[in-house]
């Protein structure tokens, strides 16, 4: 038996559409994800071990839910716990980061045969607008390591991300896009026929969307949210914590206000991206720094969507593809644990100042109510307002559900 | 049963000799499947260019495609640029691709030159492979110490050599095996537990950076070694004891089986967009090769040639099936190789194809507008024109496959490359630009015909012509560099 050649993004698409109309019908919603790239430390954050053999240095905090205390270095989202899911329970098998992050962001180990979409991919395939991108990926990159990939899989590149490398100047590349764009756009695509009547292939219709795509957001709302120039500095500022505005540091925090105007602009799925978790050595100073940033940017995010009247439609979570190890190693660092981590979510119709499930005294096991990656992610899918138990016809190879497992009751309202 | 006749009939050729044509003939045989025509002159001087040279032939090269392949490929093997672009993928490959924040344990320029100096020579891959694991000392003894010390770590200001992270990576690069997995816990579904990942990782015990700050090899196991609870002794794979010393790994790593194969693989992928596993650096014992038995005898007669590099990408290359058509494939044929694909070019052949097409070596560079779109932060090499490089091959690895060397049949680009090319006045285009000034006053007819034979290595079409008539000739440069024919291998 040989291998299977995978479907074709683009015979799958149109299929793929037809018959989903009835999604329509619900009401809008909208999903940030936090990534926290490397897998940020669980026991140093929110499942704090104090006075443990495993505990490591920082002290913990009472939050406003009573019983659940978080690192000291989380005070502002501490007073907010009761916005807060936090699921301490969170249980994989996958310690190699490319796998890992694709069985979050999927649902799926990875292998097999079929490329499975990441859940922005998931989210603007469903929600998505004409050619304007459905998926805003902000990666407000700190760390230098690899990018995995992963996005739209068997759905095409039209539900596949714009990528927005530098939150403080987001729009910055399409004001250098001149006006006589569509105009070349029209003289290219004739070019572009013959070739493609020669020559029917799976990525020329990738390119058609990508070219459609960047089009399709000169001039739009999308570009109008990105640009930060008539932003005031003290609706910024929260965001930053201790950085200053346009400085490396402070991208995070700028990318979360980012996200927060895109979903304004009717964008359905934004993901910021925070790397430098991967704390294989120094693991204090670094996650002391990174949760700083956290600490202030979830936490203005929260209060800005509550303000706008958003937070009842918007999902926000916060997670990393695995944790870190209880044991601290020889370099003071953590490695990679998916045993047994936490992610927290928070608005939509997640549920409100609740903690999920619980990890022994060390750290090192799930105690009680274990969440298994793909209910996670089938439960990310539900508050996103798209049916986890819904299916996808993928071509004659078969159908694809959307979600391998059931949503989590625990973590919704 | 017509259908495998007429196959056969089309495979009676003294192609045979070829392992590569015997193996998938008997494939497709056994699958009915009937390969795709020849493809012309014209496109196989084209996809030939780029997959050895990484970049488009020269208009002269265009207007008069040889016939005589063997030739040409020769001639395209023995020159300059086969040597510099494969120590380009390849380095990319033992490297990753640069990204902003620059590792100043890596020199890129002197590990590109080491290589290049190697495949001009026509050296093997074991010599190369050994070069790489056994290096020491700083840049200035010429040793590819790169390769071993992009895994460092820094504790309290002092370098200190990850040997995890070395396992990890020449397992993979070298012999196609994750063992990655199994340094947490025993590796999901393959064979190798977290002790041979541990026993492995002992060959490095005496490797590491001295007070000088340089890779070294130290007479007895570095500090943090000895801290760590008692270390199997070093015990390869195959379960066979070793010594602590690179040499002893680098003899073990040449002489397992996959050695051979995964490179074969390797070269595959690139030349034909797919590699008989997929990805091509995992051999896990869940995936199958397309077709085994070709594998196995390329791998067998690739190391019986020394593992000479240029041995096997002439005996790929000069396949009947490497030479297909890939017209209207069918898609089943694609699968088993019965039809070549549209493919995405590496981006190091992307620009080498912009570079050659809009002479940009002779024209100058707009830096202020270069740094402008990489953006404050970038660290950019100081000569224009390599700056331009690095920020184009960051930029495009940013905006699609990021870590993959190789260019993988599928295009998995986000929207953001797209941006980036519709922007005319980029510096990307300065070439353009330069030659376009040239161009002006010319008849727009013969004008056009040049660009062509540039870009797409072939004139326009009567068609085409009448299309673009009256069109500033600016944007039909600009289209000729983004459309489809231009940026894909076909």
């Amino acid at each position: 038996m040989i291998a299977q050649e995978p479907p074709s993004p683009a015979e799958a698409t149109p299929r793929v559409l037809a018959g989903f109309g009835a999604q329509d019908a619900k009401p809008k919603r909208a999903c940030i994800v936090l990534w926290m790239e490397g897998g940020p430390s669980q026991i140093d954050t929110f499942d704090p071990k104090p006075g443990r053999p495993t505990g490591g240095p920082f002290k913990a905090i009472d939050t406003a839910v009573r019983g659940a205390r978080f690192s000291e270095h989380l005070p502002l989202l501490a007073k907010r716990a009761g916005r807060l899911c936090v699921v301490r329970s969170v249980t994989g098998d996958e310690a190699d980061h490319h796998r890992a992050t694709l069985h979050l962001q999927t649902g799926r180990r990875p292998g097999g045969l079929l490329g499975h979409p990441d859940i922005g991919s998931v989210m603007a395939h469903f929600n998505r607008e004409g050619d304007r991108p459905g998926y805003v990926s902000i990666r407000a990159r700190q760390s230098a390591m690899s990018e995995v990939e992963r996005g739209p899989g068997f759905l095409g590149a039209r539900a596949g991300p714009f990528v927005v490398e530098d939150a403080a100047n987001a729009d910055r590349l399409l004001r250098e896009l001149d006006a006589r764009v569509k105009e070349r756009g029209a003289l290219l695509e004739d070019l572009n026929a013959e070739f493609r009547r020669e020559h029917p292939n799976e990525n020329s219709a990738v390119r058609e969307s990508l070219y459609a795509a960047a089009r399709a957001l000169k001039g739009s709302d999308i570009e109008r949210a990105l640009d930060l120039r008539g932003v005031k500095e003290e609706v910024l500022r929260p965001y930053l914590g201790p950085d200053r505005p346009g400085t490396p540091m402070a991208r995070f925090g700028t990318g979360c206000l980012v996200a927060r105007r895109l979903v304004e602009a009717g964008v359905p799925f934004v993901e910021v991206l925070l790397g430098g978790w991967d704390t294989h050595g120094g693991n204090f100073p670094a996650v002391q720094f990174l949760s700083s940033r956290v600490d202030a940017a979830f936490s203005a995010l929260l209060d800005d969507l509550a303000a706008g009247g958003l937070l009842d439609s918007t999902l926000v979570v916060w997670m990393g593809e695995f944790g870190r190890t209880p044991q601290v190693n020889l370099t003071n660092g953590r490695d990679h644990y998916p045993r047994a981590f936490s992610a927290v979510l928070a608005g939509a119709g997640a549920a409100r100042g609740r903690v999920v499930g619980e990890t022994d005294a060390d750290g090192i096991d799930v105690l009680r109510d274990p969440v298994t990656v793909p209910e996670l992610f089938a439960t990310i899918v539900h508050l996103m307002g798209v049916d986890p138990a819904g299916r996808y016809p993928v071509n004659e190879i078969g159908v694809a559900r959307v979600a391998d497992a059931r949503p989590c009751k625990a973590m919704l309202q | 049963m017509m259908r495998a006749a007429l196959a056969a009939a089309l495979l009676a050729l003294p192609a045979a000799d070829n392992p590569v044509d015997r193996h998938l003939g008997a494939l497709w045989r056994e699958h009915g499947v009937s390969p795709a025509p020849r493809t012309g002159d014209a496109e196989f001087l084209r996809r030939a260019s780029l997959d050895l040279t990484g970049t488009v032939p020269s208009e002269e090269d265009a207007a008069r495609p040889p016939a005589d392949r063997a030739r040409l490929v020769d001639a395209l093997l023995a020159s300059d640029a086969f040597a510099a672009h494969w120590a380009d993928r390849l380095g990319h490959s033992l490297l990753g691709y640069p990204r902003d924040l620059e590792d100043h344990r890596i020199n890129r320029p002197q590990l590109h030159g080491w290589l290049r100096a190697r495949l001009a020579a026509d050296a093997g891959w074991d010599a190369i492979v050994r070069g790489l694991l056994t290096a020491t000392g700083d840049f200035g003894a010429d040793a590819p110490v790169s390769f071993i010390n992009q895994f460092t770590a820094f504790i309290k200001d002092a370098p200190v050599l990850r040997p995890e992270d070395v396992t990890a990576k020449a397992c993979e690069e070298f012999l196609g095996i994750r063992l990655r997995c199994a340094q947490c816990h025993d590796h999901p579904f393959d064979r190798w537990t977290q002790a041979d990942f541990l026993a492995m990782t002992a060959f490095w015990r005496r490797t590491g950076f001295g007070a000088a700050r340089t890779l070294e090899r130290a007479d007895k196991p570095f500090a943090y070694e000895v801290e760590r609870a008692p270390l199997p002794g070093p015990r390869f794979l195959d379960g066979a004891a070793g010594r602590d010393d690179p040499a002893d790994l680098a003899d073990r790593v040449v002489a397992h089986p996959q050695f051979a194969r995964v490179f074969v693989n390797r070269v595959w992928a690139c030349l034909f967009g797919r590699g008989l596993v997929e990805p091509w650096n995992d051999f896990s014992p869940s995936r199958r090769p397309v077709a085994p038995a070709l594998l196995d005898e390329l791998a067998a007669a690739w190391r019986r040639e020394n593992f000479r590099v240029r041995w096997l990408m002439r005996t790929v290359v000069l396949s009947e099936a490497y030479g297909l058509s890939s017209r209207a494939a069918d898609a089943k044929a694609l699968p088993l190789f019965a039809a070549a694909r549209v493919r995405p070019l590496a981006p190091e052949q992307l620009y080498g194809a912009i570079a050659r097409a809009t002479r940009l070596a002779g024209a100058p560079i707009d830096v202020d507008r270069l740094r402008r779109l990489a953006g404050a932060q970038a660290h950019l090499p100081h000569d224009p024109h390599d700056a331009l490089r690095a920020w184009f091959l960051r930029m495009s690895v940013q905006t699609s496959s990021p870590e993959s060397p190789h260019a993988p049949s599928r295009l998995t680009a986000n929207s953001l490359h797209a941006v980036h090319m519709m922007i005319v006045d980029s510096p990307l285009y300065d070439g353009a630009r330069a030659r376009l000034k040239e161009l002006a006053g010319r008849p727009p007819a013969e004008a056009a015909a040049e660009l062509y034979l540039a870009t797409l290595s072939r004139r326009p079409t009567a068609a085409e012509l009448k299309r673009i008539a009256g069109e500033p000739l600016e944007d039909v440069f600009w289209c000729l560099l983004n459309c489809d024919e231009f940026v894909f291998n076909h």
